[in-house]
């Protein structure tokens, strides 16, 4: 029997016989990206549970009118659901970063982001549309537009906020300008940046 | 490291030493390419070893491997970080009708057809996975397996010659 359904096995293991993969770096490059991979998670992880716990007990005094401060124990259970959250540090399923320590947000429809506080910068998605937002720091600002190769490499940059700036970085093909437009518009940008150090 | 760490890289690099050449072989059937096999491999690992602690302790830290493999491939078309992005994990003329009569070499063919395609031609015909473990691996139904697995062969059949010596 000479059917396509009964040799493609064979010939495709036959076609393979000679593709030998270098397991040391595959291993070794799979090691120090799933370690950077937790990191950020870890990072990302403690940056949220912080987060948590500063809006919990700020939406706690503004809306207790001081409940907190008179009732020890309202308090500690308004505040002890924010503690593991922020002691996870590995094998956690995934969770959404957006946002996270990062001074910039995307509200413009469709595009979905993920930030990468360590790396100063966040992966955004439109379909098959892909950009980078990083943020700067406004010591940077002044050679940034100076430099025709630096600022040339952007699709976008921005003013200073605050002791920063951001670019947009442009994926495999530019964007159309009214899709930038749209995306520049739908940024929202926070008045300071707290970098995140480590990592 | 600590001790602990150093224990689980060390149980991680053995997998992928044991594991690395049958992942790697189904990311170039499914890439087509070297380089894009050797990116979707790392990235799979990499996954891979993010849950450690607990793919370790699976049944099968291979299944678990395989499918995630899958699922880069097929809902990963770039990777996210820009800095690995440039990294398409399918070739961009995949899909596309080549002209009649034409042969083509087997990972050339493979490129022609839709990503999910592949990945059932690589479940069936590659891993020799069952039509039911094959949909099982990819979320589908059998009947849309076999239906795929059907349309990707009659797709084949024409672009390749299939050397005699891998005649069974």
């Amino acid at each position: 029997m000479t059917d396509i359904d009964t040799t493609l096995g064979p010939a495709l293991r036959e076609r393979l016989r000679t593709e030998v993969p270098d397991l040391e770096h595959l291993a070794a490059a799979s090691l120090r990206t799933g370690l950077r991979m937790r990191r950020r998670r870890r990072i990302a992880t403690a940056a949220g549970g912080a987060a948590a716990v500063t809006v919990i007990g700020v939406a706690a005094s503004q809306t207790g009118g001081g409940t907190t401060a008179h009732d020890p124990d309202v308090a500690a259970s308004t505040t002890a659901p924010a503690t593991p959250a922020a002691t996870v540090t590995t094998d956690v399923p995934d969770v959404p970063t957006v946002g996270t320590a990062l001074p910039v947000r995307v509200t413009a429809p469709g595009w979905d982001c993920e930030s990468f506080p360590v790396d100063e910068k966040m992966s955004c998605q439109k379909g098959a549309l892909g950009i980078s937002i990083v943020v700067r720091p406004a010591s940077d600002y002044d050679a940034w537009r100076g430099s025709a190769d630096k600022e040339g490499s952007a699709e976008w940059t921005s003013p200073l906020h605050g002791n920063y700036f951001v670019t947009i970085q442009g994926g495999t093909a530019p964007l159309r300008p009214a899709e930038l437009d749209r995306l520049v518009a739908g940024l929202a940008f926070d008045p300071h940046w707290t970098r995140v150090t480590g990592g | 490291m600590g001790v602990k760490a150093d224990r689980q890289a060390a149980e991680f690099t053995a997998f992928v030493h044991a594991t690395g050449t049958q992942l790697h072989h189904a990311a170039v059937l499914l890439t087509g390419d070297h380089h894009l096999a050797e990116d979707l491999t790392q990235a799979t690992y990499a996954k891979v070893f993010l849950h450690w602690r607990r793919v370790s302790a699976a049944d099968s830290p291979l299944a678990y491997a395989r499918t995630t493999l899958l699922n880069t491939f097929l809902s990963h078309r770039r990777l996210r970080r820009n800095t690995e992005r440039p990294a398409e994990l399918t070739p961009p003329d995949a899909g596309h009708e080549p002209d009649p009569g034409t042969r083509l070499d087997l990972l050339a063919a493979l490129g022609t057809l839709p990503p999910l395609d592949r990945a059932v031609v690589v479940l069936r015909y590659w891993e020799d996975r069952s039509v039911a473990d094959t949909a099982t691996d990819l979320g589908l139904t059998e009947t849309v397996v076999r239906t795929r697995a059907r349309r990707a062969l009659q797709r084949l059949r024409p672009l390749i010659d299939i050397p005699e010596r891998t005649l069974p």
